[in-house]
Formats: structure tokens, sequence, C-alpha cells
């Protein structure tokens, strides 16, 4: 198991008048190699969950385990630094955190760091890059001269130098324009499927991860309202949706497509190719 | 409304942040009072370049925008710029007061405008916007969604006749997207603005009349939104895709299955093409 949590509970300012309850008793599961994706309304507790996954918060009540990790609340805390570098975070956006004049420093900056080689922090970065889809010769140009999209790229691949085994993205596709969101789900669903990653969305827009998620988390005032596959996400999208979700166009035609032929049961189909194709 | 039925008239305007970087290029075009024109093309293309002049915070370097039939330089632009009205894309940097109230109020007090008119215009664009609730707030009280309705509200308090959406509702999260959406079509409604929306969101391209598309400088297409997510190549020239309800229906037509009657969820959605 990648991330499990048991009864995980975060309250901001646990200590003062302005104690804000983020998180209440959530219980979670994630397999190791999973692409999972976190959905749920602004202030539901999406990026506070995402942020114990490498103990930048930590627990105020309950257990969370991630890898071979525990942090329990009110206990000792564990080490972090090698959790730090084996679940790489990238943050809303992660462009705003560049900050070297050369693709390439940028990209060595985290393996330096961690005690890697000039050498080996080279051929990371290379690697790095080849990972969300741009070749060597981003290496030499200043970061902040390229487009949206490859910024965005260019961070994301800041994390993947330090090669971590589970990767978490806070809303990676945010202000983007359409296109390029859709290149940037394809570049993360590559990465789990060929470099075998766990990677974990936070996102707001539930269609762009849809063809490649294969479970589903939905947070509502800081409590997991729902856990599960596409199949079981389909089935209970009207009951989220009357929580407050947006559900995705795609998910409502394919619903009513169900319920027009008595299709319920069979594996949804949620592009327009497949649906089409089925109909 | 401009007595001229036209909100904006540009002829030949051009504009460069550097001599050498030309970004807008001879572009002609004309915009009717009350009418709700989406500014689309890949980013990089000169859309909120045009917006900003649109808005007369950049001057042209040539050629001629008017304004209601009033030429937009460098004497008439104090006198314009009340008449329109911008939303930018992050609520966050629009915010001004230390509550909602004042935050609506300072536009107006900026006008001078009598107290007591000031008070009925934050009370009555709060109540249309549905913030009146959330008048004494501080803005870390509020979300993003409402942060941006605050937004709209302190803009539309000012009376504008022309409201400039400069990507309104791209850091928005579905629902408040989906919100914002609505009280963009109850403005056109109203018949009281003339809207230009810069934006990808093809919702908001769909509920607006017409479609702008620019590209290499100058308008590459001037279309309905419905022309525009049926055209393959101009969509990607836009970086844009189609509504899953538009693709569904061509992959339906191009297979010969004809669309199942009345299907279609949820209000606007449901609207044939």
């Amino acid at each position: 198991m990648a991330i499990q949590f048991e009864q995980v509970s975060f309250a901001y300012d646990e200590r003062s008048l302005w104690r804000h309850s983020a998180l209440e008793e959530v219980d979670l599961h994630l397999a190791d190699g999973v692409f999972a994706g976190i959905a749920g309304a602004s202030g539901s507790g999406k990026s506070t969950l995402m942020q114990h996954f490498n103990g930048i918060l930590k627990p105020t009540g309950g257990k969370v385990h991630v890898l071979d990790v525990t942090m329990e609340a009110g206990g000792q805390m564990p080490p972090m630094r090698e959790l730090r570098r084996r679940v790489g975070l990238v943050f809303q956006f992660p462009e705003q955190q560049l900050f070297e004049d050369t693709v390439e420093k940028d990209l060595c900056f985290g393996p330096l760091n961690f005690g890697c080689s000039l050498s080996e922090a080279k051929e990371r970065a290379s690697r790095a890059l080849a990972q969300v889809g741009l070749d060597d010769t981003f290496l030499g140009r200043n970061p902040f001269h390229l487009s949206g999209g490859q910024m965005r790229k260019v961070a994301i691949a800041s994390v993947l130098a330090m090669e971590p085994d589970v990767i978490a993205l806070d809303e990676p596709t945010a202000t983007l324009d359409p296109q390029s969101r859709a290149e940037l789900a394809g570049m993360l669903s590559r990465l789990h499927r060929e470099a075998g990653k766990t990677v974990i969305v936070v996102t707001h827009r539930m269609e762009e991860i849809l063809p490649y998620a294969e479970q589903w988390i939905v947070m509502k005032d800081g409590r997991k309202s729902f856990q599960g596959s596409v199949a079981e996400l389909v089935n209970e999208a009207s009951r989220l949706e009357a929580e407050g979700l947006a559900i995705p166009a795609c998910i409502r035609y394919w619903n009513q497509a169900a319920a027009r032929y008595g299709l319920t049961g069979e594996p949804p189909c949620l592009t327009a190719e497949a649906l089409g194709c089925f109909l | 409304m401009g007595e001229t039925g036209w909100a904006y008239e540009l002829r030949e305007v051009s504009f460069a942040y550097h001599p050498t970087h030309p970004v807008l290029h001879e572009i002609t075009l004309g915009i009717p009072s009350g009418s709700w024109v989406s500014l689309v093309g890949p980013n990089g293309c000169g859309k909120s370049t045009l917006a900003k002049l649109l808005g007369g915070l950049l001057a042209v370097n040539g050629g001629t925008i008017d304004v209601e039939g009033t030429r937009l330089d460098r004497e008439s632009v104090t006198k314009l710029r009340p008449r329109i009205g911008m939303v930018f894309q992050n609520p966050d940097n629009q915010f001004i007061g230390a509550t909602v109230e004042e935050d609506i109020a300072f536009g107006l007090e900026g006008r001078n405008l009598p107290r007591e008119v000031m008070v009925n215009r934050v009370r009555e664009y709060a109540d249309k916007l549905k913030i009146g609730h959330l008048l004494k707030k501080h803005p870390a009280e509020l979300s993003g969604g409402q942060k941006q309705r605050v937004a709209v509200a302190s803009i539309l308090a000012m009376e504008p006749g022309i409201v400039i959406f400069d990507e309104a509702s791209s850091m928005l999260d579905e629902k408040a997207r989906g919100e914002l959406l609505a009280i963009l079509r109850d403005m056109k409604r109203t018949g009281r603005y003339t809207m230009v929306s810069i934006t990808h969101d093809a919702d908001e391209i769909l509920a607006s009349d017409r479609a702008i598309v620019l590209g290499g400088g100058t308008v590459a297409a001037d279309l309905t939104p419905e022309e525009l997510f049926r055209d393959e190549v101009l969509l990607a020239d836009c970086r844009l895709i189609a509504p899953y309800r538009i693709r569904l229906q061509q992959e339906l037509k191009r297979r010969g299955v004809p669309l199942p009657a009345g299907w279609g969820p949820n209000g606007e959605e449901e609207a044939d093409l």
C-alpha cells in the first residue's frame, strides 16, 4: 500500500482561537502504482489531504502511513528526508517556483541537494525532461522564456528529477488552455503506465483525467465522501451531484444512455468515441 | 448605449510592446452595443493586449478605436473609462477593500457619489450577485467563486455599458465557473451590457453571440461559436476542445446514429445545435 490514512484529522492553528478543522476522520487507501484522482469543491480539504502525503502537514488526529513511514498524531515523528524524496508534490502553479536561469539548473537543484553528483544530476535532468515530453534542447533555455504549458512541464520535471515513487499534483492543469490540459493529462498517464509511478491528481476538472484514473476520492467539508473505481463513481454520480460535486458531462450522458437502453451495470463508456461506438 | 449602435469600432488597430515585436497588426472590427463577443486564440496571440486596448489601459500605436461613437485617445480616455468595466483572472488580485462592502464601494467613492447613492448601489448589486449576506466579510473568509462575484459586483455597481472579462473563470472550480457563467447569461439577458470575454472555456464561448479568433496578430476568423466548435482546424489553432455534447453529436453523426430525442441533461446544454 503506497498510502493509508486511518481516521486522520487535521486542524490548522490547532491550539488557537482560530482553530480551523480541514480534515475529519479520513480513512484512505491507495495501492502502489495506482493512478488516482481527488475531486471536491474549493475548501473541501483536497490540498490539505495531499500535503500529508510527504509530511509537509502532519495529522492532528489519527495515523498516516506513506510507503514505509508512519506519522501518528501526538507521537514521535519519523525522519522525513527520504520520504520527501520518494514522494514528490507538485503544488498549484508550480512554475512560480522556478528560479534558475536555465532549465537544466532548475532540474538539477533538487538532486544536488539530495547529494547527487553533478553528472548524475544532469543525467536525471535530461531523463525527467524526456518524461514530460520535452527534449534536451530545452536544457539550456531560460525557463521564463517558455510558454505557460512548457513552464508547467519543466516544473513537474523538476520534481520527477528526484525520481520519486509517488507523485501528487495539485490542480496541475489549472489555467492552461484546453489542449495543453489534455496533453498534460496524457503525459501523467504515460508516467503511470511506463515508469510505474503512483500518480495522484487533485483536480476540479474530473473529465480531464477520467480516461486515466483508476481510483477516485471525493472530498466534502473535510470528509471523504467517496472512494472507489470509475464504475463506482458513475453509479454514485447522482448522490455526489446532490452533495454539490460538479459531475462531468460524459458521466451524465452515460448515465442517461444506461437508463434509456438498459445498460446499467455495463462498464461505462466515458469518451464520445466509446459512447458513439456503443449506441 | 452608444448612439451609433456600436460599442466598439476598430480601424486598422496596431500595437507593439517593442517596435521589433508587433502584437496586433491592423485589426478592423466592430462590436455592436448589447452584444457578447468571445475573443479566442492560442496563448500569446494578443487577446489580453486587445482587451487592454479596448479598456483604455493601453494606447494604440496605429489606427483608431471608437467607443460608443467617441474616439478613444489621451483626452477622451478619462471620460470613456467609466463606461468600461474589466474583470480579471485572479480574484485575489482584484480585492481592494477590507470587507466586501468596502470593496464594492471603492470605485463608487472614486466617483465622488453621494453617500446614500453608494449605500443603495452596494446593496442593489450585492443582492443581484447573491452576496448580500457577505457584505461584512473579510476577503480571507470567501471562496474563490465568492471573490469573483465580488469583483463582478464592484464593476457592475459602477454601471458601465461595456464589461470585459479577461479569463475571469479560469481560476474557479467547476461549480463557481458554472455560477459565473449564469451571471454572464443574466447580464446578457438584461440587454444593458456589451460584453467581451477572453476565454478558453467552451461553455462561455458557446453562450456568447460571436467568436473572434485572433492569430498572427490579426483577426483570423470571425464566426458564431457553433461554427467555431465544428471547425477542427480552427479549434486546433486556438488550442480549444469542443464541449463533450458537441463531440458526441459529431461522433453520432459520423456513425449515422440520430441523436436521441430530448437528449441533453441540464438547462442550457439541452439547446440543440
